[in-house]
């Protein structure tokens, strides 16, 4: 199994809710599930809300029409755009840094 | 149980926030198990929502009172040198000019975050001010109940530690003054004697920031002008 990342780009709460919701909107709890399951992140729900709200205030997610107490959230537009750019800039680090890892 | 620990956990987030996200917060909380952990990243979580929705002045007036009180257990751990600017800072921060431009600067950003009245400027000078007092008036009220001592200390005196005098507030004095005592025989009339160890009315002390209000709200009404200034300067001229 995967050791679980602690700190850096993929440990942030913004980038994980993101990917997240690429696959499709959801509500809180699903996001949390998934990150778990996906990442091997647990975000505690006072950190998944705080990055929610940072998200929609940033527009890159958007709560979706009310259903019951759990609202649903989708990726916006401009969500997928910022998350294909940061995966990407994430991808280019990787290569290179994994590259220069090799043994010559 | 859970459900009353939760209430109180949500009250900590503003009521803004609340309006929007309580309820799936309030749902996922009571969906699992309420750990230690996850209260701990909920507290943590709400004080940071708290502070993203307060005031400039709010988040000025926080810092400066822990300056203050930094300034106040300083003064009885280890007492700083007389003429020092941590002395002045506990004594006179109202007259500090740092401090006065703090007020002013509070003053003309509210001005240009509102663009309201003046009195708002003034009044987030205030609040700046309030909270700034808190440590004085902490001060003052511990002097009054008597936990606190005071020693007065005139130029040339040497600080006296925490470990000397237990207690002690150190108040910085540059003046000889005559205080009125009385003298051995209680039915003695008042004498003035000369002393140098005049300390400071505990009521004084615990007051004293509430009179520098005034004063905090008028600066901040300047910063408020000078906010309107920066305003009609930056607006097109119309024909």
């Amino acid at each position: 199994m995967a050791r679980k990342p602690k700190t850096g780009p993929a440990s942030d709460p913004e980038l994980l809710i993101l990917s997240s919701l690429a696959s499709g909107p959801k509500h809180g709890y699903a996001i949390m599930g998934d990150v778990e399951a996906f990442a091997g992140v647990t975000l505690g729900p006072g950190t998944l809300y705080t990055a929610i709200t940072r998200l929609v205030e940033k527009k890159l997610i958007a709560p979706e029409s009310d259903s019951g107490r759990q609202r649903p959230y989708r990726l916006t537009a401009q969500g997928a755009t910022d998350l294909t750019e940061q995966l990407n800039a994430m991808r280019r680090v990787a290569t290179a840094g994994l590259r220069r890892l090799r043994p010559a | 149980m859970k459900t009353r620990i939760i209430r109180a956990l949500l009250r900590l987030y503003p009521a803004n926030w609340r309006r929007e996200y309580g309820g799936e917060l309030t749902h996922m909380l009571l969906a699992r198990p309420l750990t230690a952990s996850i209260v701990g990243d909920v507290f943590r979580n709400a004080l940071w929502q708290r502070l993203r929705a307060a005031e400039i002045s709010t988040l000025v007036g926080l810092g400066m009172l822990l300056v203050m009180l930094n300034g106040f257990i300083w003064n009885i751990i280890a007492p700083s040198p007389y003429g020092s600017e941590s002395s002045m800072l506990l004594q006179d921060f109202g007259g500090l000019n740092l401090y006065i431009l703090l007020l002013v600067g509070c003053g003309v950003w509210t001005h240009l975050r509102r663009r309201g009245k003046l009195d708002q400027s003034g009044l987030a000078a205030v609040k700046i001010s309030f909270l700034a007092g808190i440590p004085i008036m902490l001060a003052g009220a511990l002097m009054v109940s008597g936990v606190l001592g005071v020693i007065v200390l005139g130029p040339g005196d040497i600080p006296s530690t925490f470990h000397q005098h237990g207690f002690t507030y150190t108040y910085y004095d540059a003046t000889l003054r005559s205080c009125w005592i009385r003298v051995q025989d209680p039915t003695a009339p008042l004498k003035a004697v000369q002393s140098t160890t005049c300390p400071p009315a505990p009521l004084g002390v615990l007051l004293a920031p509430l009179f520098t209000l005034p004063a905090s709200y008028l600066w901040g009404m300047l910063g408020g002008l000078l906010g309107r200034w920066i305003v009609r300067r930056g607006r097109p001229v119309s024909a």
